[in-house]
């Protein structure tokens, strides 16, 4: 299947369901037709956004989510200094 | 002079000479493949090579994110032997596994895939995996990752780099 290089970054999804599928500056040419194509000029900021499927797009992440994280990580920390015998 | 009444019946022969030749073809790449893999190498890179690795994403528990790229166009043919990871916070005995995969995007095809082992309470940290069987990848292929991780919790971020030593700094062993 012959390939096709991108100007920026392509973001190729099931076009089912709108599952983030690959990250690709090379693509396949054409796609297989289950397949949609999302090209950005620039790499989506995992920092800050993340992929929804309903909207085929990068949005900014839920403040909820990254508080999860946040919590998450110093969960695991104190696990961790706690193996370690406390500070 | 001797004359065959019944000359053997050699239809069929060119197309069995084919499949001869294919198949002595076949182990003479092979051959070749382990002759490069029995090697002594000096030039060692990461992929991406002196710079940030890539952070990969996994999604729901025990489902593969999506493919990310390592690199659209390997430099020269090379030989992958691992992978350098950064792994994230662990609460649980979680566990996660990697696969690599060549091709475009949109239709890559699974060339590796590499368990990687959780610990309970690990913060984020480096780890380096040897790949179970090292891969022979030719120049210009576009090389991707993606990661599927059995945390509940939902999606892990990892860093990745993959490891490689160019065709050009192997010298085969004892040559």
């Amino acid at each position: 299947m012959p390939d096709r290089t991108l100007a920026g970054w392509g973001y190729i999804y099931d076009a089912t369901t709108g599952e983030l599928i690959s990250a690709a500056t090379v693509i396949a040419d054409p796609l297989p037709p289950a397949l949609g194509l999302l090209e950005l000029a620039a790499p989506f900021d995992p920092a800050t956004q993340e992929w929804r499927p309903l909207q085929r797009a990068f949005l900014p992440i839920n403040p909820a989510v990254l508080l999860t994280r946040l919590i998450a990580e110093r969960n695991a920390l104190n696990v961790r200094i706690a193996q370690l015998g406390g500070i | 002079m001797t004359t065959i009444s019944n000359p053997p019946d050699v239809s069929g022969v060119s197309a069995d000479i084919a499949v001869v030749d294919a198949n002595v073809d076949t182990l003479i790449a092979e051959r070749t493949r382990w002759e490069q893999k029995r090697s002594a190498s000096t030039g060692a890179v990461a992929i991406p090579n002196l710079a940030e690795g890539v952070l990969i994403t996994s999604a729901s528990a025990d489902t593969y994110g999506a493919w990310v790229e390592m690199v659209a166009s390997l430099a020269a043919e090379s030989l992958l032997f691992g992978v350098a990871l950064q792994v994230p916070s662990v609460t649980s005995n979680d566990s996660s596994q990697m696969q690599i995969g060549t091709g475009a995007g949109g239709s890559e095809t699974v060339v590796a895939t590499i368990p990687i082992g959780g610990e309970l309470g690990v913060v984020a940290s480096g780890r380096n995996l040897a790949l179970p069987d090292p891969i022979l990848v030719a120049a210009t292929t576009r090389i991707a990752c993606r990661i599927a991780h059995s945390g509940a919790a939902g999606a892990s971020t990892y860093n990745a780099q993959l490891l490689a030593v160019p065709s050009a700094s192997r010298t085969p062993l004892g040559a």
